[in-house]
C-alpha cells in the first residue's frame, strides 16, 4: 500500500524547537566563553596550582669518611580509597586477605580499614620496603588491588642513632628538617618538588601513583661534613665517661681544625636519637637544641687566653711583665679573689696562667682598660654568631661599657670570664684563632654540597686577622711554658705535647650571684703543639665530686686528646721539639 | 549507475522515481567527519584516563578507531538497504522491526533481573558477548525509531486514534523505564524523547500527547525520588555556586564552567587542557564537550554545535522530502536521536539542564553510542537518496517531493 502523504507543519514545529535549543546552546557557550570566563579561567589556574606535588629525593648526611649519617629512602605508603572498593567485584576481605601476605599485616586489621564504604582514605601501612610496594604495584596492575593506591615519600633514617644526633638533627614528621645540619640546610636537602596530575586531584575516580608528571623533582643535595664520625664517637664515649664519673647532668666537647675552622666532632650530653627524636624528653625549654651553639655560659678562666691575647698584641704587656700577686685584690668597689684565694707573690705573665690568677687578670685588665679590652672581646668573635653552619647558633653575651648594665667593675669579672656569656664554639674558635697564628676562621661542618650536577666545596674562611702572628705565636709558648709550671701535669700525653687552659666558672643564677657550690668546669687545650691539628674544648657542668676544671675537664681533653693523636696517626713529638717550642718566647 | 548507490527500490514507483540518486551530500560528509572530529577530541581527552585505567594513555584511542571502522560500515550498510525493506520482511507473519524491538527488551530485561549485565561506576548498562562489550540501551534507539515509523505509517485501517497511538507509545514508556532503572536516566529520557518527536510528526493529538506527557512526568518525578542522588542533582543544578554541592554533583557541572571559561575565544591549545586530568568526571565520553571548550574555545565549540545544526537541518530537509510517511517519520525519528542527543549533552555539560551522563555522537568516546549514532544517519542516508529532486528551475524550492512521486495524487 503506498504511503499516505503527510502534513509537513509538525516536522516544522520540530525543526523550530531543535533550532530554539541550538541558539539556547549557543547563548550559553558565549556566556561560559566569554562574558563569565575571566572567573572561571582565574579558578581553574587555582586549582590546577594545586595540584599534588612529587616529593623529591631528600639529599643524605655523609660524614667526612662518607659514612651515612642519614640515609635518604623514597618508600612507599600503601593507602586506600574504601569507598572505591564498591563496584569493583571484590570484597574488602578478599583484598585484605592478598594484601596481609605482603605487607604483613593481619588480614583482620586490613579488613577493618577496608570495610569503611563511606570513607576515602585509609592509610594501610607506613613506609614499606621497595620490594613490597613493587608487589603491591604488581598486584594493582593485574587489577587485583582497585582502590589501593601507593604514593610515595622521603623516609629518613639515622643509622647511627644518637651519634652527632645535635650536629644532624633530625627529619620531623611534618616533613622538614629542623635542628643542626637537616635543618640549616633544610632547602638544599630537601630539593625541589615536582608538579603531577593525577587522581589525588579532587574528584578522581581512580587515584593512584605517579600519574601525569609535568615537571620532574630536583633532588636533594647530599653533605658531606667535615665531622669525623670516628672521633665524634671517641668524643661521646669520653664526655658519657666523664659525666658518669663526675656524677654531672650535662656536658660538651668540641673537636676544630684550627687551620680551618671545620668542626671535626661536636657532642653534648643529654641527647637524643634523631631516629626517634619525638621520645626524647628534656626540661629544658628547647630540648633538640644543640647546647654547643644554642647554648651560653660563663667560660671563667679560660676567657683569660683572650685577655692576654689582647693586652700581649696591644703591647701594654710582655710575657716578662710582673705584678705582685695577693690572692686578693680590689677593683671598682669589688674584691675580687683567686679561686684558690691563695696568693703567690711577685709574679709573671705565664705564672698567671699556670696559677690562673685571677688577681693577675685584674692587673692585666686594668693596665689595658675597657676600650682594648673589648675591641679584642668582639675581635675574637663574642658577642655574636660565629656563623656556623648549624641550626639555631646565638650570640652570647657581652656587656660593654656602652651597655646601662656596665660598671667599671664589670671590667675586673669580665677579664676573666665571668659576668659574660658566650658560646662553646665561639670560645673554641677563639682559642683556634690563638692557635691558627692569630687569624679567626669561621667555623663550618659542611665540606662538600652534592648537588645532581656538581660539587661544591666550602673554602675555609678567614673572619678577620684578630692579633698579630708574634703575639700569638708568644701566647702559645706561655701556654706550653705554663703547662709546665703547673701541677696538672698537662704539657705532655703519650709522647705528644699539648697545651692548653683549665676554667672554673660559676654558674650565674637567675636572681642575681652565683650558685654556692656548682660550677661549669672547662679545660680548652690544643696538640701537638709544634703543629696543632686541633683544638678541644671540654665543658662538663654542674659535676658534682669535685668543681675544678683541672680535674674534671682536663683529664677528660688528655684522654681524647691521646685517642685522636693515634686515630689520626699522627707522629709523636720529640723532647727537643718541645722544648724549642716552650724556650722560642 | 555506481555500485555504491542503493540496489533496493521500490517496484511500483515510476521510472523517474526509481532512478536512485546520490545521498546528501552534507549529511555524507558528516558522516565522515564527525567521527573523525571526535577521534581527534577523544585523543586528547582520554589520555589520562586511559594511562590511569590501563597504563597505555592511548588506549581509548586506539579503541575508537576501531569502533570508528565498525560504525563507518553500519552506516554504509544501512545506506545501501532501502529502508523499505524494514516495511516488508517479516518472520512469522510479524514485521521485522517488532522482532528487533522484541529483541532489545528481551535483552534489556534479562539484564534487569539477572546479573548478566557488567556494571561499571554504579550503572548496569554493558552486556558482554566475548570480548565485545554492548549497551543495548543505545542499539534500542535506532530500533525504537523502526518501529515506531514502521507501525505508524502503516495507519491500520479500522483502528481508532487512541488504540492507534497507544501500543507504541507503551513500547516507548516500557523501554524507557527498564532503562532508567539501570539506572541511566540520561538514555532513558533520549529513548522519550525519540518516541514523542516520532509521535508527534505521527499527528498525535495533541490532548493524547499532553496525556502522555503528564503521565510521564509523573514517572520522572517518581525515578528522581526513588534514587536520592537524583533529587540531590536537581537541588545541585538549581544552585550550582552553592559551596554545600561542591563536594558532589555540582562539582561536576562547576569543573565544566570551569573548563570552557578557561577555553575563552581559541582555547588553550589542542591537547593542552588541564580540566580533563581527573577534574572533570568522563572527559573522553559525556564530558568531552567541556574538553573541547577548554581546548579550541568558543571557536571549537559553536563550530561543533554548528555542524549539529547541519545535520539537523539537512536532517529535516531529507524527513520533509521523503518519498512517504515510513521515510519521513524515520527521518525524523534519526534526526532528532542525533540532534536532540547532542543538544541535550551540550545543555547538560553547559549547566543548563540538570546533570545526567549522555554521550555526545559521534564525538565521545564508546562503541555502542558511536554504531546506534551510524545506524541513524545510515538510515538518513538512504532516506536522502530516495527524496525526489525537481530539476526545473522555475521551481523556488530546490528541493521537494515530486509530485508524481505520490502514485495516489
Amino acid at each position: 500500500m503506498p504511503p499516505e502523504p503527510l502534513s509537513k507543519v509538525r516536522i516544522r514545529i520540530i525543526q523550530v524547537i531543535a533550532l530554539l535549543g541550538a541558539l539556547a546552546i549557543a547563548g550559553e557557550l558565549v556566556w561560559l566563553h566569554v562574558i563569565e570566563s575571566e572567573k572561571f579561567a582565574a579558578e581553574a589556574q587555582r586549582q590546577h596550582q594545586n595540584d599534588t606535588q612529587i616529593v623529591p629525593q631528600r639529599g643524605s648526611i655523609l660524614d667526612t669518611n662518607l659514612t651515612l649519617l642519614a640515609t635518604a629512602e623514597y618508600l612507599a605508603n600503601i593507602e586506600a580509597a574504601p569507598n572505591q572498593l564498591r563496584g569493583t567485584g571484590r570484597s574488602a576481605r578478599e583484598i585484605a586477605v592478598e594484601l596481609s601476605e605482603l605487607l604483613g599485616i593481619p588480614p583482620e586489621r586490613l579488613a577493618e580499614l577496608l570495610d569503611q564504604p563511606d570513607k576515602t582514605y585509609a592509610l594501610l601501612a607506613r613506609g614499606v620496603a621497595p620490594n613490597v610496594s613493587d608487589r603491591v604495584k604488581r598486584l594493582k596492575s593485574t587489577g587485583k588491588a582497585l582502590g589501593i593506591f601507593l604514593s610515595f615519600a622521603p623516609y629518613r633514617t639515622y643509622p647511627f642513632g644518637m651519634l652527632a644526633a645535635h650536629v644532624v638533627g633530625f627529619y620531623s614528621r611534618s616533613g622538614a628538617g629542623q635542628y643542626g645540619v637537616e635543618g640549616y640546610y633544610e632547602e638544599l636537602l630537601r630539593g625541589s618538588p615536582g608538579r603531577r596530575l593525577s587522581s589525588s586531584a579532587p574528584f578522581g575516580g581512580e587515584a593512584g601513583e605517579a600519574t601525569w608528571v609535568l615537571q620532574h623533582p630536583e633532588p636533594g643535595a647530599d653533605l658531606v661534613l667535615t665531622l669525623d664520625s670516628g672521633v665524634q664517637h671517641i668524643v661521646e664515649r669520653e664526655l658519657e665517661a666523664a659525666l658518669e664519673e663526675h656524677g654531672a647532668p650535662s656536658g660538651t666537647i668540641i673537636v676544630m681544625d684550627p687551620r680551618t675552622g671545620a668542626v671535626i666532632a661536636m657532642a653534648s650530653r643529654p641527647t637524643y636519637d634523631s631516629n626517634s627524636y619525638q621520645e626524647f624528653h628534656s626540661p629544658d625549654q628547647d630540648a633538640y637544641a644543640n647546647p654547643a651553639i644554642s647554648m651560653q655560659y660563663e667560660p671563667g678562666s679560660t676567657f683569660k687566653l683572650i685577655t692576654l691575647a689582647g693586652a700581649l698584641d696591644a703591647g701594654v704587656i710582655t710575657p716578662e711583665t710582673t705584678f705582685f700577686d695577693g690572692g686578693r685584690v680590689e677593683y671598682g668597689g669589688v674584691e675580687i679573689k683567686n679561686w684558690d684565694e691563695k696568693g703567690h707573690g711577685e709574679s709573671d705573665m705565664t705564672d698567671l696562667i699556670a696559677h690562673s690568677s685571677n688577681v693577675g687578670a685584674v692587673y692585666v685588665g686594668s693596665v689595658m682598660g675597657s676600650d682594648i679590652f673589648y675591641k679584642y672581646v668582639y675581635a675574637f668573635g663574642f658577642g655574636e654568631p660565629t656563623g656556623v653552619d648549624l641550626w639555631g647558633e646565638i650570640g652570647g653575651e657581652v656587656l660593654d661599657p656602652s651597655s646601662q648594665a656596665w660598671y667599671p667593675s664589670s671590667l675586673a669579672t669580665n677579664v676573666f670570664g665571668q659576668g659574660i656569656a658566650v658560646t662553646p664554639l665561639q670560645l673554641t674558635a677563639a682559642v683556634s684563632a690563638i692557635v691558627n697564628d692569630g687569624v679567626l676562621m669561621r667555623p663550618y661542618i659542611v665540606q662538600e654540597i652534592h648537588s645532581e650536577d656538581r660539587i661544591e666545596r666550602t673554602e675555609p674562611t678567614a673572619v678577620r686577622r684578630v692579633v698579630r702572628p708574634e703575639t700569638a705565636r708568644t701566647l702559645v709558648s706561655m701556654l706550653v711554658a705554663a703547662s709546665k709550671r703547673s701541677e696538672s701535669k698537662m704539657h705532655f700525653v703519650d709522647g705528644y705535647a699539648i697545651a692548653g687552659k683549665t676554667g672554673t666558672a660559676s654558674i650565674p643564677l637567675a636572681g642575681g650571684g652565683y650558685h654556692d657550690r656548682l660550677t661549669i668546669a672547662s679545660y680548652v687545650g690544643f696538640g701537638p703543639v709544634e703543629d696543632p691539628r686541633f683544638v678541644i674544648l671540654v665543658k662538663i657542668d654542674k659535676p658534682t665530686r669535685e668543681p675544678w676544671g683541672s680535674l674534671v675537664a682536663a683529664p677528660v681533653f688528655r684522654a681524647v686528646a691521646s685517642e685522636l693523636f693515634r686515630y689520626y696517626h699522627i707522629p709523636p713529638s720529640t723532647s727537643e721539639q718541645t722544648s724549642h717550642q716552650g724556650s722560642s718566647s | 549507475m555506481l555500485r555504491i548507490l542503493p540496489r533496493i527500490v521500490p517496484t511500483n514507483w515510476s521510472d523517474e522515481a526509481q532512478r536512485a540518486r546520490w545521498p546528501d551530500v552534507p549529511l555524507t560528509v558528516l558522516t565522515l567527519a564527525l567521527p573523525l572530529l571526535g577521534l581527534i577530541a577523544i585523543y586528547s581527552a582520554s589520555i589520562a584516563v586511559s594511562y590511569e585505567e590501563t597504563g597505555d594513555p592511548h588506549f581509548y584511542f586506539r579503541r575508537q578507531v576501531l569502533f570508528l571502522v565498525v560504525g563507518f560500515a553500519a552506516a554504509f550498510t544501512l545506506m545501501r538497504i532501502d529502508y523499505h525493506w524494514f516495511g516488508r520482511i517479516q518472520f512469522l507473519g510479524i514485521n521485522v522491526t517488532f522482532w528487533m524491538l522484541a529483541g532489545v527488551i528481551f535483552v534489556l530485561v534479562l539484564m534487569a533481573v539477572t546479573d548478566v549485565g557488567y556494571v561499571a561506576r554504579g550503572s548496569e548498562r554493558w552486556i558482554r558477548f566475548g570480548p565485545v562489550s554492548l549497551q543495548p540501551s543505545e542499539i534500542a534507539k535506532p530500533v525504537i525509531v523502526l518501529y515506531l515509523a514502521q507501525v505508524l505509517a502503516k495507519r491500520e485501517e479500522g483502528l481508532g486514534k487512541l488504540v492507534y497511538f497507544l501500543m507504541p507509545t507503551l513500547m516507548v514508556g516500557l523501554i524507557a523505564a527498564i532503562v532508567s532503572q539501570q539506572p541511566d536516566l540520561g538514555t532513558a529520557v533520549m529513548i522519550l524523547l525519540i518516541g514523542v518527536s516520532v509521535l508527534v510528526a505521527a499527528r498525535i493529538p495533541i490532548l493524547l500527547l499532553g496525556g502522555l506527557l503528564a503521565a510521564g512526568a509523573l514517572a520522572a518525578w517518581y525515578a528522581i525520588l526513588l534514587e536520592p542522588y537524583r533529587l540531590q542533582r536537581l537541588r545541585a543544578f538549581l544552585d550550582p555556586f552553592n559551596p554545600q554541592y561542591q563536594d558532589n554533583v555540582s562539582h561536576h557541572i562547576y569543573q565544566s564552567f570551569l573548563a570552557f571559561g578557561s577555553g575563552k575565544i581559541t582555547g588553550v591549545g589542542l591537547g593542552r587542557g588541564m580540566q580533563k586530568f581527573f577534574y572533570m568526571p568522563e572527559p573522553h565520553t559525556d564530558t568531552i564537550y567541556a574538553v573541547i571548550g577548554e581546548e579550541v574555545g568558543l571557536i571549537g565549540t559553536l563550530a561543533l554545535l554548528i555542524l549539529f545544526v547541519l545535520l539537523a537541518w539537512r536532517g529535516f530537509s531529507v524527513a520533509v522530502n521523503a518519498p512517504d510517511m515510513f521515510g519521513q517519520l524515520l527521518a525524523v525519528g534519526a534526526t532528532c536521536g542525533l540532534f536532540g542527543q547532542a543538544l541535550l549533552n551540550m545543555a547538560v555539560v553547559t549547566g543548563l539542564l540538570p546533570f545526567t551522563g549522555i554521550p555526545l555522537p559521534f564525538i565521545s568516546s564508546g562503541g555502542s553510542s558511536l554504531l546506534a549514532s551510524s545506524i541513524a544517519m545510515g538510515l538518513l542516508l538512504n532516506i536522502s537518496t530516495q527524496t525526489v529532486r525537481v530539476s526545473s528551475k522555475n521551481s523556488k524550492r530546490r528541493w521537494r517531493v515530486r509530485s508524481d512521486a505520490r502514485p495516489n495524487s
